[in-house]
C-alpha cells in the first residue's frame, strides 16, 4: 500500500465519522427503540396467560407457556352490538373487516378520483374558472373552520345520506386539500404535445384522459388512493358518527379495548385482539411500503 | 384565403365547444359536492350558533346571541374552556416545538443516507400507517401496567399508571402526541431536502463545512418553506387537535382539566349520539375558535412569507 492510498484511506475514514451524525443517531436508536419495545412487550403479553399475568404478576418476563388460545378467545369474543328496531345484534369480525372494505374503498376512491379530475382541469384547460377553483383550495386549506360537525351530520342527515355507504362516499367526494395540488403539479409536468398529438389524430376529451394523461400519472393516482385507504381503513371516529349501523373494524377495536365483558376484560387477550384486527392493515402497508413512504413535497425549498 | 380562414375560426369554435362541455361535465359533481359540503355546511353551521334546540318539541328556534353568551359565561364560571384552551395551545407548541426540532434532524440523518437510515425511515413513518387504536391501547397499558411494574422492579417504589394519575394524566398524553407525530413530518422534511442541489453540497463539502454546519447554514434555511407550510397547517389545526383524548378514554376523560379545544367539540356532538340539543352551542363555539384561529393563520402566513 503505498502513502497515497494510506493518506486517502484515513481521510475516508475522517468523513465517515461524525460527531453530529453519531448524536443523531444515537437518538434516533433511543427513539426506534421506545417504539419498539412496546410493540414487543404488546406481542408478548398477548400470548401469556391470563392468571400468570393478572395473579402471578408476570407483566415484564417472557410468558412461561405461549397461550396462542387467547386470540381464539379474542375471535369469538370480538363483536360490536348494534341496536336495531328494538333488538341487538352481533356484528362480528368477518362482518366488521367487509364493513371496513367497503367503507375504505369506497371513500378512498371518491377522495382520490375527485381532486385527480378537478386538478387534471384546472392544469389543462386554461378557463377563467380554473384559475377561480385552484383560488378556492387555497384558500379553504388556510381556512381554520372549526365545529361544522353538527352542521355536517345536520346536512347528512336532510339529504338522506346519513348511515349509508353511499352517502359517506360522496361525502368524501371533494377536492378540497393536498392532494389537489400534488395532482395538479403531476398534471403541469406533462408535455401538452402529448394530449394535442392524440387530439390531431382525433381522439376525444375522454381518450385523451383516459388513455394518455391518466396512464402516465397512475403512480401517483395510486400512491394517493393508497395514502387515503389507509388512513380511512384505521379511521373510526367518522364512521361511529355517519355509520352507526354499519360498524368497520377500527370502530370494533375501539370498542374491543374498553369492553368489559368478562371473557375478554383481561390485558393478554385484549391486547390479542388488537394485534389481530391490526393485521390486514400490517400486510398491506408491508407490501406497498415503499410506496406509502413516497416523498410528498409541499412547499418547496429556498433557492 | 378568406374560406380557410372562416374554416379554420369555426373548426376551432367546434373544439372550443366540445372542450366546454367536457370541463362543465367533469367539473359539475364536484362544484355541486363543494356547494353542498362546504359552503352549505358552514353556512348552516352559521345559523345553527343563532338558534337553539328543544328537546321535548324537537325544534329548533332563533334565540340571537344566546350560544355566545353561554361561551363567556363558561369562560368565566365553570373553567372548562379555559383549560381546554390553554391544552390545546400546550399541545400544539409542543408539537411544533419538540415535533419540528427531531423531524428535520431526523431527516437529514434519512437524507444523508447514513447508517439503517431507511430502517429509522420505516419504522418513524409506522405510526402513519398503523391504527391509532392499536397504537394508544399498545401505549395505555404500556404506560399504566408495563411502566409501574418497571419502576417497581428497578427503584422498589410504587407508582400508579401515567395515565390513571391525575398528577400527570395529561403531560402522559402529551408526551404520547410528541411520541407518535414523527412520521409524516419526517416524510415532508426529507421530500424538501431531497430538491436541494447536490452542488450545493459538495461546494459546502469542498470548503470544509462539518455535517452540522451544513443542517444549520444550508440544509435548514433551504426547507424553511416546508416547514412553513406544516407550521401554518399547525396553526390552522389548533383547534381541532384532540390529542388522542377520545381514543385513550372516549366520552369519559376523568377531568374537564384534561379537556383540548377539540376534544371538547367533538365530546359536546358525540357524548350521547341521540341528543342533539348541544349542536347549536358546538356550532357557536367552533365559530368563536374560528375567529380566533383565522387572524392567527393570517399573522402566521405573514411571518413566514418573510422568510420567503
Amino acid at each position: 500500500m503505498n502513502a497515497n492510498s494510506q493518506i486517502a484511506k484515513r481521510h475516508t475514514k475522517k468523513r465517515t465519522f461524525d460527531w453530529f451524525f453519531f448524536v443523531i443517531f444515537v437518538i434516533l436508536f433511543l427513539y426506534t427503540a421506545s417504539l419498539l419495545i412496546p410493540v414487543i412487550w404488546t406481542f408478548l403479553t398477548s400470548v401469556k396467560d391470563n392468571d400468570e399475568y393478572t395473579i402471578l404478576d408476570n407483566i415484564l418476563g417472557w410468558p412461561s407457556s405461549w397461550r396462542w388460545s387467547n386470540y381464539a378467545t379474542a375471535y369469538t369474543n370480538f363483536y360490536v352490538p348494534i341496536q336495531r328496531n328494538g333488538q341487538t345484534y352481533h356484528y362480528t369480525m368477518p362482518y366488521l373487516f367487509w364493513n371496513s372494505i367497503l367503507y375504505s374503498v369506497g371513500c378512498a376512491v371518491a377522495a382520490t378520483i375527485t381532486p385527480c379530475l378537478v386538478a387534471y382541469l384546472c392544469a389543462r384547460y386554461p378557463f377563467r374558472f380554473s384559475k377561480v377553483v385552484y383560488a378556492i383550495v387555497l384558500v379553504a386549506m388556510s381556512l381554520p373552520i372549526v365545529g361544522s360537525l353538527p352542521s355536517e351530520i345536520q346536512m347528512s342527515k336532510t339529504l338522506h345520506f346519513f348511515d349509508t355507504f353511499w352517502g359517506i362516499w360522496l361525502m368524501k367526494a371533494n377536492f378540497l386539500g393536498i392532494y389537489f395540488l400534488v395532482f395538479y403539479a403531476r398534471f403541469k409536468t406533462i408535455p401538452a404535445a402529448y394530449s394535442e398529438a392524440a387530439k390531431i389524430d382525433g381522439a376525444s376529451n375522454t381518450r385523451v384522459l383516459w388513455q394518455v394523461i391518466l396512464p402516465l400519472a397512475k403512480d401517483t393516482l395510486f400512491t394517493v388512493f393508497l395514502l387515503n385507504f389507509v388512513t380511512f381503513w384505521n379511521d373510526y371516529q367518522i364512521p361511529m358518527v355517519y355509520l352507526p349501523s354499519h360498524p368497520v373494524a377500527a370502530y370494533g377495536m375501539f370498542l374491543f379495548q374498553n369492553s368489559t365483558v368478562t371473557e375478554i376484560s383481561y390485558t393478554p387477550v385484549k391486547l390479542a385482539g388488537i394485534l389481530l384486527m391490526t393485521l390486514p392493515i400490517l400486510l398491506i402497508s408491508l407490501i406497498f411500503s415503499r410506496r406509502l413512504m413516497t416523498n410528498i413535497n409541499v412547499g418547496g425549498i429556498k433557492e | 384565403m378568406e374560406g380557410v380562414r372562416s374554416k379554420k375560426r369555426r373548426s376551432s369554435r367546434l373544439v372550443d365547444k366540445k372542450d366546454v362541455l367536457f370541463y362543465v361535465a367533469l367539473m359539475a359533481f364536484p362544484m355541486l359536492q363543494f356547494c353542498v359540503f362546504y359552503i352549505g355546511v358552514n353556512a348552516n353551521s352559521l345559523f345553527l350558533a343563532f338558534k337553539s334546540y328543544d328537546i321535548y318539541e324537537g325544534t329548533y328556534s332563533w334565540v340571537g346571541f344566546q350560544n355566545f353568551a353561554h361561551i363567556g359565561e363558561e369562560l368565566t364560571q365553570s373553567y372548562t374552556l379555559l383549560y381546554a384552551l390553554k391544552n390545546s395551545l400546550i399541545v400544539w407548541v409542543c408539537n411544533l416545538v419538540f415535533g419540528t426540532f427531531f423531524a428535520t434532524l431526523f431527516s437529514y440523518y434519512i437524507y444523508q443516507k447514513r447508517f439503517l437510515g431507511v430502517v429509522f425511515k420505516f419504522i418513524l413513518f409506522l405510526p402513519s400507517i398503523l391504527p391509532v387504536i392499536l397504537l394508544t391501547t399498545m401505549f395505555k397499558f404500556f404506560a399504566n401496567e408495563a411502566i409501574p411494574e418497571l419502576a417497581y422492579e428497578w427503584t422498589n417504589t410504587k407508582i400508579k399508571g401515567l395515565l390513571v394519575n391525575p398528577d400527570i394524566r395529561f403531560w402522559a398524553v402529551l408526551f404520547y402526541n410528541v411520541w407518535v407525530g414523527f412520521g409524516a413530518q419526517v416524510l415532508l422534511y426529507s421530500g424538501a431536502m431531497n430538491q436541494i442541489s447536490p452542488s450545493v453540497m459538495e461546494a459546502a463539502d469542498l470548503d470544509g463545512a462539518s455535517s452540522a454546519r451544513k443542517f444549520f447554514s444550508i440544509v435548514l434555511p433551504s426547507i424553511l418553506p416546508t416547514v412553513g407550510t406544516f407550521l401554518l397547517s399547525s396553526v390552522a389545526g389548533l383547534f381541532m387537535n384532540q390529542a388522542n383524548l377520545w381514543d385513550f378514554y372516549g366520552n369519559a376523560v376523568p377531568t374537564t382539566e384534561n379537556y383540548t379545544i377539540g376534544y371538547y367539540l367533538y365530546w359536546l356532538v358525540n357524548r350521547n349520539p341521540s341528543d342533539i340539543s348541544s349542536y347549536p352551542y358546538a356550532a357557536a363555539l367552533g365559530i368563536a375558535c374560528t375567529f380566533i384561529a383565522l387572524p392567527l393563520t393570517y399573522a402566521v402566513r405573514k411571518w413566514i412569507e418573510r422568510w420567503e
